[in-house]
């Protein structure tokens, strides 16, 4: 699958984001056009596995992670740790996950999310070519989604499933 | 009205727990995987078990099942982002009584206690 015949457009995402963001963060998104990618702190991960096999990758800033923590758990921002701010942004890539997974072949099942941090899981993770992908802003904060497609023993070409993405990090 | 809220992720029980504070429910009892769920349901008397799907450990098909094994009429609510088809259907024949789709609004959440389990909340 590619970005050319993948079922999930720029659209259907924007769409996820908008819906998500405006239901759990009450902040507005702003479609981004620029080519330059998001520069994540840190990458929060689910991986879709089944008919489909691969993940949801969303690439947060760690203004938008502290922001974003403190509104989902209802806490000053000088309140919140690490842990929460992992988990906070693990649940937020969750459901978009879930959105996502349901413009895929189905069945298939979601991983529990996790946190990858900016390491060299994170690069091959970021390596990889997405068949899904939207950049935005929220909060003058540059962000993406992207979704990637994990061919397992096939070709050299075609990404090996790695640990960044099946592994547990929560 | 006392709610056991199953739910790996602190954020959303975070969230859950404020919305059900909101709705003006009693007590909220909140456990981080389905294990603790089914021992804490077995201890205590619950008018409505709310229960994410994906959690580690036994998931929230595995809760819905036991819980059901021992209580057949305790509303149970599935707390998920898993809106296929098939696993809708698999959480029915679970018995599940009903689904709330993450992200949901505490409207939708209320609708959901005032339907299964009254307006006295």
């Amino acid at each position: 699958m590619t970005m050319h015949d993948t079922p999930i457009s720029r659209e259907h995402l924007a769409e996820l984001v908008d819906m998500t963001w405006s239901s759990l963060l009450g902040l507005a998104v702003i479609p981004e056009l620029a080519r330059a990618r998001a520069s994540a702190d840190s990458i929060a991960r689910v991986e879709i596995s089944g008919a489909f096999n691969g993940g949801v990758l969303l690439l947060p800033t760690e203004r938008f992670a502290r922001l974003a923590t403190a509104v989902m758990l209802g806490r000053p921002e000088v309140s919140l740790t690490p842990s929460d701010m992992h988990d906070a942004l693990g649940e937020l890539c969750n459901i978009l996950g879930g959105g996502i997974k349901s413009l895929l072949p189905s069945p298939s099942s979601l991983s529990l999310p996790g946190i990858v941090p900016q390491t060299s899981e994170a690069r091959e993770l970021l390596a990889l070519e997405p068949i899904a992908q939207y950049r935005f802003l929220c909060e003058g904060e540059p962000l993406e989604i992207r979704v990637v497609e994990l061919v397992c023993g096939l070709s050299p070409d075609r990404r090996v499933c790695q640990p960044a993405l099946l592994g547990s990090h929560r | 009205m006392r709610v056991l809220v199953a739910e790996d992720s602190s954020t959303m029980r975070s969230i859950l727990r404020r919305a059900l504070k909101t709705l003006n429910v009693a007590e909220t009892v909140e456990v981080a995987d389905g294990e603790s769920a089914i021992e804490t349901f077995k201890k205590g008397s619950f008018d409505l078990v709310l229960t994410d799907w994906n959690m580690p450990g036994k998931s929230g098909l595995d809760v819905v099942r036991e819980i059901r094994a021992i209580d057949k009429d305790v509303p149970i609510i599935m707390v998920t982002t898993e809106s296929e088809q098939c696993h809708v259907v698999d959480a029915i024949q679970s018995g599940v009584t009903d689904y709330l789709i993450k992200p949901f609004t505490v409207t939708t959440l209320e609708d959901k206690l005032w339907r299964f389990v009254g307006q006295e909340a």
